[in-house]
């Protein structure tokens, strides 16, 4: 099978119902590729979060999906029975959220919910789960399997406890691994360790990840293609290192410059922050989301309809006028230059 | 107060814990183990600066701020000093006059401002407990604060639900300007906010450095945010400062092991610099 696995298109994602619907992801289209690492970056509110969780029918009680298709591996998550759906979140796609504490059960042993979770979804048998259980357990990194297995999800560091999720979440060779904030709770030096395994999952055993962060600098350690969301919508995707060179959205661009380095020590420059704040959800913005706070704002950016043009050989932005190289399109309204 | 003098003199601040026992322990009468949370710090915080303080989570980073500002005392033998003034044996009015001198803006501004009141209501009322001047006129006060944070005037009838996280952080600081003191201790300030709102805080607090004077204790787990304000900087990692130095000296050319641990794990926006992670 050639096709991508993952294949979001035209999503659109409302919270309330009737006349109080307001839409917090509008017409979003994301695709992952077999064994392609995805990053997908935005501020808080930006709908990332609810993008992804919407691959595996995961979207909160309050919300729904009212437009677009969903396809996993080809076939149509919307349109999924209840034992399909099962099968897929327990088989094909891994999740891994920010707080591994609040998936764990605190009341069993580690390696009891590995086991449990073997049993029921791979039908194995208990001799051979608590072989696995020690196996997955080893595969992610934890030292001394045996004696950690024993131990309750409170015993275990931040950076233990995500391990243990990524381990429940590879356990049927999942062809997708989704994961939401994975390390934003953690200290630098874990975070560093649980990317680091990430991409070994990747290139060792070719599951394609969705990785969500809205840290642009986890995404630029380890993945292939971002996607820039703000305000519901996809602005920008390209590929990682020409979307860092030469980021083709002025949301992008003003992203990147906010991002703090190390190389501006003894430096007395200062960043040149993006004024205003976000959109909330609900806040009704004709045109282009970003115009109230962008710098090359004009009158045509309240009348777009923020569709993704192809711009260069690989990326694609949903603004019209401006282009990394600087130029000010003014002439061409809605296509590339 | 000697002119050179630092405005916060640090010395030898230790700060030990008793660990819990369990009923087993307690029984058997097993003595109650220590953890040392801050372990021998000594640093100056100088008129006009701000240092920053780096470390994990556990490297005692809030500690040493706690028992800066007295909020917990360190172990007998430390030394803290605002501008000459003794701050382990203050008490009563004098304890009073020194907290009102050094202020604290915490992670979450949400949980630090009453939901009940409105911000105006909350920066007169630090203004007023401690009778600052022109606290006597409160629309004046409290819009010569608001604005000094970069927040409208007129945003004093509102409730801190009605704001945005880097609105509230803007009004936790107007609260502690309010009381004008001499050094501002920020912990971890800017952790929770977005990239794009971080970036309007930290030159706030740049402002804030040049145009009053203040010195800021800048304490965050984020290496690349404290490059962006910090003078200077402390490593911290189990309780100790590691490496002390200029910013610019001190991740450009760490010394000490850790810090190199804590650069190398740092995530680079820049792609083209991916690095393969040993920490």
């Amino acid at each position: 099978m050639s096709g991508p696995v993952l294949n979001i298109e035209g999503l659109r994602i409302e919270i309330g119902s009737g006349e109080d619907a307001k839409a917090a992801v509008r017409d979003v289209s994301i695709e992952v590729g077999q064994g392609e690492m995805v990053g997908l970056v935005g501020e808080s509110g930006s709908g990332k979060s609810l993008t992804c969780r919407s691959a595996i029918r995961l979207v909160p009680a309050a919300g729904r999906v009212a437009a677009g298709s969903i396809r996993f591996n080809g076939h149509d998550v919307m349109a999924m029975d209840r034992e399909e759906l099962r099968r897929m979140r327990a088989l094909d796609v891994g999740m891994v959220f920010q707080d591994p504490f609040s998936s764990l059960d605190p009341v069993f042993r580690v390696d009891r919910q590995i086991r449990e979770t073997l049993k029921s979804n791979l039908g194995m048998g208990t001799p051979a789960a608590k072989k696995e259980t020690i196996r997955l357990l080893d595969s992610v990194g934890i030292p001394d399997p045996e004696r950690w297995a024993r131990a309750y999800p409170h015993e275990l560091s931040g950076g233990m406890r995500q391990r243990v999720m990524i381990a429940l979440a590879t356990i049927g060779e999942p062809k997708l691994l989704i994961a939401d904030e994975p390390t934003t709770a953690l200290d630098v030096t874990t975070q560093a360790q649980i990317l680091d395994l990430l991409r070994r999952l990747r290139d060792e055993r070719g599951v394609a990840v969705l990785l969500v962060s809205h840290d642009f600098g986890v995404i630029a350690e380890t993945c292939d293609r971002v996607v820039v969301m703000y305000g519901g919508h996809v602005v920008e995707t390209g590929p990682v290192g020409e979307t860092y060179e030469k980021p083709q959205h002025p949301y992008t661009r003003a992203l990147l410059a906010s991002v703090p380095t190390i190389e501006s020590a003894g430096t007395h420059r200062r960043r040149e922050a993006i004024p205003g704040r976000p959109p909330e959800l609900g806040e009704k913005l004709p045109g282009c989301v970003f115009a109230p706070r962008c710098s090359f704002e004009r009158e045509a950016c309240h009348s777009i309809d923020m569709t993704l043009e192809q711009v260069s050989a690989k990326q694609r932005s949903a603004c019209p006028f401006v282009r990394a190289d600087g130029a000010r399109n003014d002439t061409v309204i809605g296509g590339a230059p | 107060m000697n002119a050179a003098d630092p405005v916060l003199r640090v010395a030898n601040l230790s700060k030990t814990y008793p660990m819990r026992r369990t009923v087993a322990d307690r029984l058997r009468g097993k003595p109650r183990e220590a953890h040392l949370a801050v372990d021998g710090v000594s640093f100056d915080l100088n008129e006009g600066e701000i240092l920053g303080i780096a470390g994990q989570s556990g490297s005692g980073k809030t500690t040493v701020a706690r028992c800066v500002t007295k909020l917990v005392a360190p172990d007998p033998g430390a030394v803290i000093k605002l501008q000459g003034r003794d701050v382990v044996r203050a008490h009563g009015e004098k304890l009073r006059e020194m907290r009102r001198d050094i202020q604290m803006i915490f992670q979450d501004p949400y949980t630090s401002l009453n939901p009940r009141m409105t911000i105006g209501a909350a920066i007169l009322e630090a203004g007023r407990v401690h009778r600052r001047p022109g606290s006597d006129r409160p629309e004046e006060f409290v819009g010569a604060q608001l604005e000094r944070v970069g927040l409208p005037a007129s945003s004093a009838d509102r409730k801190p639900r009605e704001l945005s996280g880097g609105q509230r952080q803007r009004v936790a600081i107007a609260r502690s300007l309010a009381v004008q003191p001499v050094a501002l201790i920020a912990d971890e300030a800017v952790s929770a906010l977005d990239v794009s709102v971080q970036a309007q805080l930290l030159n706030l607090f740049l402002d804030l450095r040049d145009e009053l004077g203040l010195s800021i204790l800048f304490i965050s787990h984020q290496l690349a945010v404290l490059a962006e304000v910090a003078d200077r900087m402390a490593i911290m990692n189990l309780g100790r400062i590691v490496e002390i130095g200029e910013a610019r000296d001190v991740l450009s050319n760490p010394k000490d092991a850790y810090t190199r641990r804590l650069l190398a794990a740092n995530p680079n926006p820049d792609p083209s610099k991916r690095g393969e992670v040993t920490a």
